[in-house]
Protein backbone atom coordinates (compact mmCIF):
# COMPACT_ATOMS: atom_id res chain seq x y z
CA UNK A 1 0.00 0.00 0.00
CA UNK A 2 2.38 2.32 -1.13
CA UNK A 3 0.69 5.97 -0.47
CA UNK A 4 3.27 7.98 -0.32
CA UNK A 5 3.73 7.39 -4.42
CA UNK A 6 0.27 9.26 -4.67
CA UNK A 7 1.50 12.19 -2.65
CA UNK A 8 4.86 12.34 -4.78
CA UNK A 9 3.04 12.60 -7.86
CA UNK A 10 0.42 15.50 -6.44
CA UNK A 11 3.91 17.29 -5.52
CA UNK A 12 5.57 16.55 -8.89
CA UNK A 13 2.78 18.09 -10.62
CA UNK A 14 2.44 21.16 -8.53
CA UNK A 15 5.73 22.10 -8.42
CA UNK A 16 5.90 21.60 -12.24
CA UNK A 17 2.87 23.56 -13.47
CA UNK A 18 4.76 26.60 -10.87
CA UNK A 19 7.91 26.10 -12.85
CA UNK A 20 6.74 26.38 -16.19
CA UNK A 21 4.45 29.27 -15.14
CA UNK A 22 7.46 31.17 -13.50
CA UNK A 23 9.46 30.67 -16.58
CA UNK A 24 6.88 31.58 -18.86
CA UNK A 25 6.50 34.70 -16.98
CA UNK A 26 9.84 35.21 -18.09
CA UNK A 27 9.33 34.85 -21.20
CA UNK A 28 11.32 31.99 -21.80
CA UNK A 29 8.21 29.43 -22.78
CA UNK A 30 10.91 26.66 -24.44
CA UNK A 31 12.09 26.07 -20.88
CA UNK A 32 8.95 26.14 -19.60
CA UNK A 33 7.82 23.17 -21.90
CA UNK A 34 10.63 21.34 -21.29
CA UNK A 35 9.96 21.41 -17.49
CA UNK A 36 6.45 20.11 -18.14
CA UNK A 37 7.67 17.54 -20.23
CA UNK A 38 10.41 16.49 -17.72
CA UNK A 39 7.90 16.46 -15.18
CA UNK A 40 5.82 14.12 -17.11
CA UNK A 41 8.69 11.85 -17.93
CA UNK A 42 9.19 11.28 -14.08
CA UNK A 43 5.95 10.69 -12.96
CA UNK A 44 5.24 8.64 -15.94
CA UNK A 45 8.27 6.02 -14.83
CA UNK A 46 6.74 6.37 -11.32
CA UNK A 47 3.04 5.27 -12.52
CA UNK A 48 4.56 2.34 -14.91
CA UNK A 49 6.32 0.73 -12.23
CA UNK A 50 3.03 0.66 -9.94
CA UNK A 51 1.12 -0.70 -13.34
CA UNK A 52 3.13 -2.85 -13.80
CA UNK A 53 3.25 -4.55 -10.46
CA UNK A 54 -0.51 -4.63 -10.36
CA UNK A 55 -0.54 -6.47 -13.72
CA UNK A 56 2.02 -9.00 -12.87
CA UNK A 57 -0.33 -9.44 -9.40
CA UNK A 58 -3.60 -10.17 -11.11
CA UNK A 59 -1.25 -12.24 -13.75
CA UNK A 60 -0.26 -14.57 -11.05
CA UNK A 61 -3.51 -14.69 -8.99
CA UNK A 62 -5.88 -15.49 -11.26
CA UNK A 63 -3.54 -17.52 -13.88
CA UNK A 64 -3.94 -15.60 -16.49
CA UNK A 65 -0.80 -16.90 -18.75
CA UNK B 1 -8.35 -5.43 5.37
CA UNK B 2 -9.82 -2.39 6.86
CA UNK B 3 -11.81 -0.63 4.82
CA UNK B 4 -10.69 3.15 6.21
CA UNK B 5 -7.17 3.41 5.23
CA UNK B 6 -8.64 2.18 1.26
CA UNK B 7 -12.07 4.73 1.32
CA UNK B 8 -9.31 7.63 2.86
CA UNK B 9 -6.79 6.82 0.17
CA UNK B 10 -9.78 7.08 -2.20
CA UNK B 11 -11.03 10.27 -0.94
CA UNK B 12 -7.22 11.81 -0.98
CA UNK B 13 -6.47 10.79 -4.37
CA UNK B 14 -9.75 12.36 -5.64
CA UNK B 15 -8.75 15.67 -3.44
CA UNK B 16 -5.20 16.06 -5.06
CA UNK B 17 -7.04 15.05 -8.67
CA UNK B 18 -9.33 17.78 -8.39
CA UNK B 19 -6.40 20.32 -7.19
CA UNK B 20 -4.09 18.75 -10.04
CA UNK B 21 -6.98 19.05 -12.69
CA UNK B 22 -6.73 22.48 -13.25
CA UNK B 23 -2.76 23.00 -12.79
CA UNK B 24 -1.85 19.99 -15.28
CA UNK B 25 -4.56 17.75 -16.93
CA UNK B 26 -2.13 15.53 -18.37
CA UNK B 27 -0.31 14.91 -14.63
CA UNK B 28 -3.70 14.98 -13.20
CA UNK B 29 -4.83 11.82 -15.52
CA UNK B 30 -1.20 9.56 -14.24
CA UNK B 31 -2.40 10.78 -10.66
CA UNK B 32 -6.04 9.00 -10.89
CA UNK B 33 -4.28 5.60 -13.41
CA UNK B 34 -1.70 5.01 -10.35
CA UNK B 35 -4.20 5.84 -7.63
CA UNK B 36 -6.40 3.42 -9.10
CA UNK B 37 -3.64 0.69 -9.18
CA UNK B 38 -2.68 1.14 -5.67
CA UNK B 39 -5.82 0.58 -4.61
CA UNK B 40 -6.19 -2.38 -6.65
CA UNK B 41 -3.38 -3.54 -5.65
CA UNK B 42 -4.45 -3.32 -2.00
CA UNK B 43 -8.01 -5.17 -3.29
CA UNK B 44 -5.74 -8.02 -4.66
CA UNK B 45 -4.86 -9.44 -0.81
CA UNK B 46 -8.31 -10.00 -0.07
CA UNK B 47 -9.26 -10.98 -3.47
CA UNK B 48 -7.09 -13.83 -3.25
CA UNK B 49 -8.09 -14.99 0.33
CA UNK B 50 -11.47 -15.09 -1.30
CA UNK B 51 -9.92 -17.33 -4.37
CA UNK B 52 -8.36 -19.82 -1.86
CA UNK B 53 -11.80 -20.31 -0.13
CA UNK B 54 -13.82 -20.95 -3.42
CA UNK B 55 -10.89 -23.23 -4.67
CA UNK B 56 -11.00 -25.23 -1.12
CA UNK B 57 -14.90 -25.14 -1.29
CA UNK B 58 -15.41 -26.39 -5.24
CA UNK B 59 -12.72 -28.93 -3.97
CA UNK B 60 -15.06 -30.18 -1.22
CA UNK B 61 -18.03 -30.46 -3.25
CA UNK B 62 -15.83 -31.96 -6.34
CA UNK B 63 -16.57 -29.46 -8.67
CA UNK B 64 -14.26 -30.26 -11.88
CA UNK B 65 -11.20 -28.26 -12.14
CA UNK B 66 -11.63 -27.00 -15.28
CA UNK B 67 -14.94 -24.65 -14.44
CA UNK B 68 -13.34 -23.55 -11.50
CA UNK B 69 -10.04 -22.65 -13.57
CA UNK B 70 -12.09 -21.10 -16.21
CA UNK B 71 -14.14 -19.10 -13.41
CA UNK B 72 -11.19 -17.94 -11.94
CA UNK B 73 -9.75 -16.37 -15.62
CA UNK B 74 -13.31 -14.67 -16.41
CA UNK B 75 -12.90 -13.02 -13.22
CA UNK B 76 -8.83 -11.86 -13.32
CA UNK B 77 -9.98 -10.26 -17.09
CA UNK B 78 -13.02 -8.80 -15.79
CA UNK B 79 -11.31 -7.44 -13.29
CA UNK B 80 -8.04 -5.88 -15.79
CA UNK B 81 -10.17 -4.81 -18.70
CA UNK B 82 -12.63 -2.57 -15.96
CA UNK B 83 -9.08 -1.36 -14.36
CA UNK B 84 -7.67 -0.44 -17.71
CA UNK B 85 -11.51 1.24 -19.01
CA UNK B 86 -12.04 2.98 -15.85
CA UNK B 87 -8.23 4.37 -16.65
CA UNK B 88 -8.67 5.53 -20.00
CA UNK B 89 -12.23 7.38 -18.71
CA UNK B 90 -10.21 9.16 -16.39
CA UNK B 91 -7.81 10.55 -19.26
CA UNK B 92 -11.20 12.11 -21.15
CA UNK B 93 -10.21 8.57 -23.93
CA UNK B 94 -14.32 7.74 -23.73
CA UNK B 95 -13.69 6.07 -26.70
CA UNK B 96 -10.40 4.10 -26.02
CA UNK B 97 -12.16 3.05 -22.76
CA UNK B 98 -14.97 1.26 -24.87
CA UNK B 99 -12.38 -0.62 -26.83
CA UNK B 100 -10.31 -2.18 -23.73
CA UNK B 101 -14.39 -3.40 -22.56
CA UNK B 102 -14.85 -4.77 -25.62
CA UNK B 103 -11.43 -6.59 -25.63
CA UNK B 104 -12.09 -7.83 -21.75
CA UNK B 105 -15.60 -8.92 -23.26
CA UNK B 106 -13.60 -11.00 -26.15
CA UNK B 107 -11.35 -12.55 -23.67
CA UNK B 108 -14.13 -13.56 -21.68
CA UNK B 109 -16.31 -15.02 -24.57
CA UNK B 110 -13.15 -16.83 -26.15
CA UNK B 111 -12.54 -18.71 -22.31
CA UNK B 112 -16.17 -19.62 -21.77
CA UNK B 113 -16.51 -20.57 -25.36
CA UNK B 114 -15.07 -24.11 -24.64
CA UNK B 115 -17.04 -24.43 -21.50
CA UNK B 116 -20.44 -23.93 -23.07
CA UNK B 117 -19.53 -26.58 -26.00
CA UNK B 118 -19.38 -29.02 -23.49
CA UNK B 119 -22.74 -27.67 -21.91
CA UNK B 120 -24.31 -28.12 -24.70
CA UNK B 121 -22.87 -32.10 -25.18
CA UNK B 122 -24.62 -32.65 -21.45
CA UNK B 123 -27.47 -31.12 -22.49
CA UNK B 124 -27.98 -33.07 -25.88
CA UNK B 125 -26.63 -36.32 -23.80
CA UNK B 126 -29.02 -36.09 -21.92
CA UNK B 127 -31.63 -35.13 -23.84
CA UNK B 128 -31.08 -37.84 -26.75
Amino acid sequence: MNVDLLFQIAGIGILVSVIAQVLSRTGREDMAMLASVAGLVVVLLMVVNVVAQLLNNVKSIFQLY
Amino acid sequence: MDIARWVGLGIGAAVLYAVLREAKPDMAALLSLAAGAVLMLGVLGGVQEVLEAMRSLSSRVGLEGTYVSTLLRVIGIAYLAQFGAQACRDAGAGGIADKVELCGKVAVLSIAAPVVVSLMDVVTGVLV
